[in-house]
């Protein structure tokens, strides 16, 4: 492994650690430092590094077998994942409220929607980075579009089982157990949760596809 | 039933052809240069567009490029 390849590692180690502590520290401060803005600050510094470190060595981070639409699978998942804890912290938040919200303003989603802004910028940014040189026409091809196809599959499947889950669920559990579940806003919020795993599912396969191409 | 599988010659016809490079092969075919090392390595099957297109740009013929074998 490169020196180059080293320090991505580190970086990645470090983004995850602070996109950790953005999502997960608690409020009051620790021997008063904010973790949770700490983690932010450095999630945004480790990201910013690792992509001017990728557009000055794309090569030598990932191996050249990795196509552009590969490395995207594997930042997608990366950022799916954020999406997903930030998404499973964010109902932990609702469940935790005394009352159960009512009405949108009642959704402690401030705090949520700024990280999940945060992460999808990140990914939008990574997401370009990852294109390589403008001279390097060609980013998806048969090859690529086939992959996709395959992983695309894979995430309707998933939802469909998700959607069967669900209608079992509504079936035979009795209403009573369900009815925390079943109000408007936390219902639509798990549908935006399945809409999550699906995508989460889809990226996972493409790198699996890839992966097993090579095998 | 005997299962029978495409193989190929490009890396050969690739480097009797001046040492052509993938990267090259890639951009005279419009594919990417993972897709070469793919077909190269006999991990991909490609279509029949493309596999036309990789016999053009190593001046072949396609059946010298391309057989389709009984595996081993």
């Amino acid at each position: 492994m490169s020196s180059i390849a080293r320090w991505a590692w580190v970086l990645l180690v470090l983004e995850l650690l602070g996109a950790m502590a953005g999502l997960f520290a608690p409020h009051e401060r620790v021997w008063g430092i904010d973790l949770g803005a700490t983690g932010t600050v450095v999630f945004g510094f480790a990201l910013w590094v690792g992509a001017w470190l990728f557009a000055r060595h794309p090569d030598a981070i990932f191996p050249p077998e990795w196509s552009i639409a590969e490395r995207r699978g594997w930042a997608g998942l990366l950022f799916l994942t954020l999406v997903f804890l930030n998404f499973a912290r964010f109902m932990g938040a609702i469940a935790d409220l005394d009352i159960p919200p009512v009405s949108m303003r009642e959704l402690p989603s401030r705090h949520f929607l700024s990280n999940l802004f945060v992460i999808l910028i990140a990914w939008a940014v990574v997401a370009d980075t990852l294109r390589g040189p403008k001279s390097e026409l060609v980013e998806l091809d048969e090859r690529d579009l086939r992959m996709q196809r395959l992983a695309d599959h894979a995430g309707d499947w998933a939802l469909t089982l998700a959607v069967i889950a669900v209608v079992l669920l509504l079936a035979f559990v009795p209403a009573q157990r369900l009815a925390w579940w079943l109000m408007p806003l936390i219902a639509a919020n798990m549908l935006i949760g399945l809409l999550i795993g699906r995508s989460f599912v889809e990226h996972a396969s493409l790198v699996m596809l890839y992966a097993r191409e090579r095998r | 039933m005997t299962e029978f599988a495409v193989s190929n010659q490009i890396r050969q016809h690739r480097l009797a052809r001046a040492e052509m490079t993938q990267a090259e092969l890639a951009r005279l075919c419009g594919v990417t240069r993972q897709t070469i090392i793919a077909l190269e390595a006999g991990k991909y099957s490609p279509s029949l567009e493309l596999a036309f297109k990789l016999a053009r740009a190593l001046g072949r013929n396609l059946d010298e490029v391309f057989r389709y074998e009984e595996q081993k």
